[in-house]
């Protein structure tokens, strides 16, 4: 962390006017209340304590009420002892002479108690966390392996993590980020895997973020905005996160948010799932290469289509001119228009469709699938080659595991449809070749996006377009510059040894 | 100096294959066969070895100054003045080739593809995507010219499939052409193997020996000569003695006549992906031309050089007529003219060197 710029104590509460905590309790209790201007939440409970006057505050909506009144306010009744540290029977206790210090507890769920002609606050931490119980995430479902989600509380995103990995090299360092919000993040690696110099990097660049509220970093710290290509990997699926922290890559969870960003990444990562590796290596290798034809279908064919009618009918064989032609016959738009307004059409369905509640949302499909399908051709305004192709399309684009890899895809066969109506299919070659240049270009941070295929890593192959059995993995991959490449060693040695 | 070394070995390897392919091989089957008629693939392979032969001076003379392209070893070794000479007519000619890798793509898309399309949308997407490739350094260039290399076997692939009308007899008898008309020829496929002098330049970029370094070079230009040889005489076979006089481009000419039952006119095909080798020359000659510039006017990197390189390209090219009298012209002035670049300079660079003993230390071998 680069200087003091970040560090919430100097931030919080700075404006707040009260340094030290006063000798007079009612004195504190009145300046608690102006720090959190008079809120309604705001309790307090007067107690003696050892012939002291004493006062509880905390927010009422932030603890566990519960737990104040058994294990605190009990306890200080029923048995006290020497101090209040030893009587109450809270697991973590801190005392501070910050008046400061004391408020942003409050605000973070704590119970502080003031004490007479005393300069030391108690902060007993009794924080509620209420979220949601661990479920699949929606938009990465599998079919085997393991069915747990990352939910909204960062201490549940650690914990489904260290009981993955039981490992004492596994960091979990605490930032916290907002001038405003004070949100926690996590940084999350393998020490003995994980490069120090991207450790470095990633921390170097986290602690520029200076910003009022912060729920998700990623385009703070990417390395290229301006790139349709996402250069980190959003999941909330903790069997993968772990996979790629033992892979050297390191992830960042933030409070309130379960999606986890894992980086450095490469394009190939996109057209992993989890499922991967739960399933056998040829039906894997199948599926990896048919996600490899969807990429370059959902980037493609559009535009090759227009390329082809507009200005290469002779490429198509003659028996099939006809049936083209025919369809083709009635369309008073030219094909540029044809395939724009369907993908368009097809672009707002996914949007209306996306938010809607699933009984209406499927009413829509039924509308806009097949009766704007079905009318569109009838009407003679998209001829039905044109319709076949859009739904291939975007078929296609729904095969790309992650939805946001998908979209980026699919927004880049706009541009390659201009430049196939203007050029044909030279133009189709320009523009594959300005995207595959970006892809050579980009760089997560500092290691090349498109690896192992630009720069060509032959050894890096066995987990991209195809999947060679899990104990042929033997080392792991070299984009994330892991410190130690060697991952096994030789899990099937009992062949060797066998008499 | 430190971070210089952006290429690896076998990046060398494709940079100098992809520099030498180019829009040369499309007409190269024609152009040698006026002279060389059915022997022209020993021409190829005598341009191989020739081209080898300039490859090894210029690697003499990398490998004197591990550390420098020849803009800054030019200085060492005749001198500040004769040295920006020399620079600057490299950069200049490198451009000049730059331009006529436009100029005679331009006209080979017009014939075969866009006919009605103005050359200057042509001379846009060519440049345009030409600079945004060539303002990179050589990392970025090293990993596009290695990906796109998987395009060269589809290519062959494409090449295979038109075997099925092939006659050896046309190559019989081998010799007939005679000596000197087999020397001509070579002259022709040396024009169209142009691009390993980019060397000249990407030297001291390269991780690795000087060994390394004439081993990969050595591999480069042995595939290039191979695939020339192969296209060469597939034509060779596919078309009779008379047949070939007659078509201009016959690589094209001889996918033209395949046909399938989901695919024709595979000619359209194999030349928009004949492009990108197009491209590749063109932006290895982009930006050894731009880092030339760069090193005369002392600019802080090549990024700017590139863009007005490119605008300068772009309008140049526009005004060059698509005429076939003035395109044969460039042709011959480029071809011969390369010899004074590829040959008697780094010759006479490398002697005076020797001579001169100007050598430099070899420090970075580190890593």
């Amino acid at each position: 962390m680069s200087g003091t710029k970040n560090n919430p104590k100097n931030r919080s509460g700075s404006h707040m006017g009260f340094k030290y905590i006063s000798m007079k309790l009612e004195e504190n209790i009145d300046n608690v209340k102006k720090s959190l201007l008079h809120s309604s939440d705001l309790m307090v409970r007067n107690l003696e304590f050892a012939n002291k006057k004493i006062g509880i505050v905390f927010i009422d909506t932030l603890i566990k009420s519960e737990v104040l009144e058994t294990q605190i306010i009990q306890q200080i009744i029923q048995n006290p002892k020497e101090t209040i540290e030893e009587t109450v029977s809270i697991k973590e206790i801190k005392t501070s002479s910050s008046f400061d210090e004391s408020v942003v507890a409050l605000v973070k769920g704590n119970a502080v108690i003031f004490t007479d002609h005393e300069t030391t606050a108690i902060i007993l931490n009794i924080a509620l966390l209420e979220s949601r119980s661990i479920e699949q995430p929606d938009s990465e479902q599998v079919l085997r392996g393991a069915q747990d989600g990352f939910i909204e509380s960062l201490e549940t995103n650690i914990n489904l993590l260290r009981r993955r990995i039981n490992n004492p090299n596994l960091v979990i360092k605490y930032v916290t980020l907002g001038r405003e919000s004070d949100t926690s993040l996590a940084i999350v690696y393998v020490d003995s895997i994980a490069n120090d110099e991207l450790v470095k990097e990633i921390e170097r660049r986290i602690s520029y973020i200076d910003v009022d509220y912060v729920t998700n970093v990623e385009e703070f710290i990417e390395d290229n905005s301006f790139s349709p290509f996402p250069q980190m990997l959003t999941t909330s699926r903790p069997d993968r996160v772990s996979a790629n922290l033992m892979d050297g890559r390191v992830a960042i969870i933030t409070d309130g948010n379960p999606s986890v960003l894992v980086m450095p990444i490469t394009f190939f990562s996109f057209y992993q799932t989890s499922d991967d590796y739960n399933s056998r290596w040829m039906m894997v290798s199948f599926f990896r290469l048919m996600r490899m034809v969807s990429f370059i279908i959902s980037i493609s064919l559009p535009a090759l289509y227009i390329a082809l009618v507009s200005y290469h009918f002779e490429i198509i064989p003659i028996e099939l001119v006809s049936n083209v032609k025919s369809s083709l016959e009635y369309i008073p738009f030219p094909p540029l228009i044809e395939a724009l307004s369907m993908q368009i059409t097809l672009e707002l369905l996914r949007e209306s469709a996306i938010r809607l509640p699933s009984p209406i949302s499927q009413t829509l499909g039924v509308v806009g699938g097949l009766v704007i399908g079905t009318a569109v051709v009838e009407a003679n305004l998209i001829s039905n080659t044109m319709l076949v192709v859009i739904s291939i399309t975007a078929i296609s684009s729904f095969a790309t595991p992650d939805s946001e890899m998908g979209t980026s895809v699919r927004l880049l066969g706009f541009p390659l449809m201009f430049a196939a109506a203007t050029i044909g299919l030279i133009g189709i070659v320009f523009g594959l070749m300005i995207i595959l240049i970006h892809l050579c270009k980009l760089e997560s941070f500092g290691t090349p996006y498109f690896a192992p295929f630009a720069p060509f890593r032959r050894k890096d192959l066995k987990d991209t377009i195809y999947r060679v059995p899990m104990w042929k993995m033997t080392d792991r991959p070299r984009s994330a510059l892991p410190k130690k490449l060697r991952s096994a060693k030789n899990p099937r040695g009992w062949k060797q040894n066998e008499e | 100096m430190k971070n210089k070394k952006f290429l690896s070995r076998s990046q060398l390897m494709f940079f100098i294959l992809q520099s030498q392919i180019g829009v040369g091989l499309l007409s190269l089957p024609y152009m040698v066969h006026l002279h060389a008629k059915n022997d022209g693939w020993i021409s190829v392979i005598i341009a191989g070895i020739v081209v080898f032969v300039f490859m090894f001076i210029m690697w003499s003379l990398g490998k004197r100054f591990p550390n420098d392209t020849i803009y800054e070893y030019s200085n060492k070794i005749v001198g500040k003045y004769v040295g920006t000479v020399i620079s600057f007519m490299y950069a200049l000619n490198f451009f000049i080739i730059s331009i006529f890798v436009v100029t005679i793509t331009v006209n080979i898309l017009k014939k075969w593809i866009l006919t009605f399309t103005p050359p200057y949308v042509i001379i846009i997407c060519i440049v345009g995507t030409g600079v945004y490739l060539a303002r990179e350094n050589l990392k970025v260039i090293g990993r596009f010219f290695t990906f796109v290399s998987l395009l060269i076997l589809f290519l062959v692939f494409l090449e295979l499939l038109s075997y099925k009308d092939a006659n050896y007899r046309y190559l019989f008898p081998i010799g007939q052409a005679g000596f000197k008309n087999i020397m001509i020829g070579s002259h022709d496929s040396l024009t169209a193997m142009l691009g390993f002098e980019s060397l000249l330049v990407i030297y001291p970029f390269v991780k690795g020996n000087a060994k390394d370094v004439l081993k990969y070079s050595t591999f480069a230009i042995t595939i290039v000569t191979v695939l020339y040889t192969f296209f060469l005489i597939t034509s060779f076979l596919v078309f009779s003695p008379e047949e070939i006089q007659l078509v201009s481009e016959p690589i094209l000419y001889m996918l033209k006549a395949l046909s399938y039952e989901v695919v024709e006119r595979l000619d359209l095909i194999f030349l928009s992906i004949w492009v990108v080798p197009i491209i590749t020359s063109f932006v290895t000659y982009l930006h050894i031309a731009s880092v030339g510039m760069d090193k005369i006017f002392k600019q802080k990197n090549h990024k700017k050089v590139t863009l007005v390189l490119g605008i300068l390209i772009m309008i140049i090219s526009v005004f060059i007529p698509q005429e076939d009298k003035i395109i044969d012209k460039f042709n011959l002035i480029v071809s011969y003219s390369s010899y004074f670049f590829i040959a008697f300079i780094p010759f006479i660079l490398l002697i005076v060197s020797i001579i001169r003993k100007k050598k430099e230390q070899n420090q970075l071998y580190e890593n």
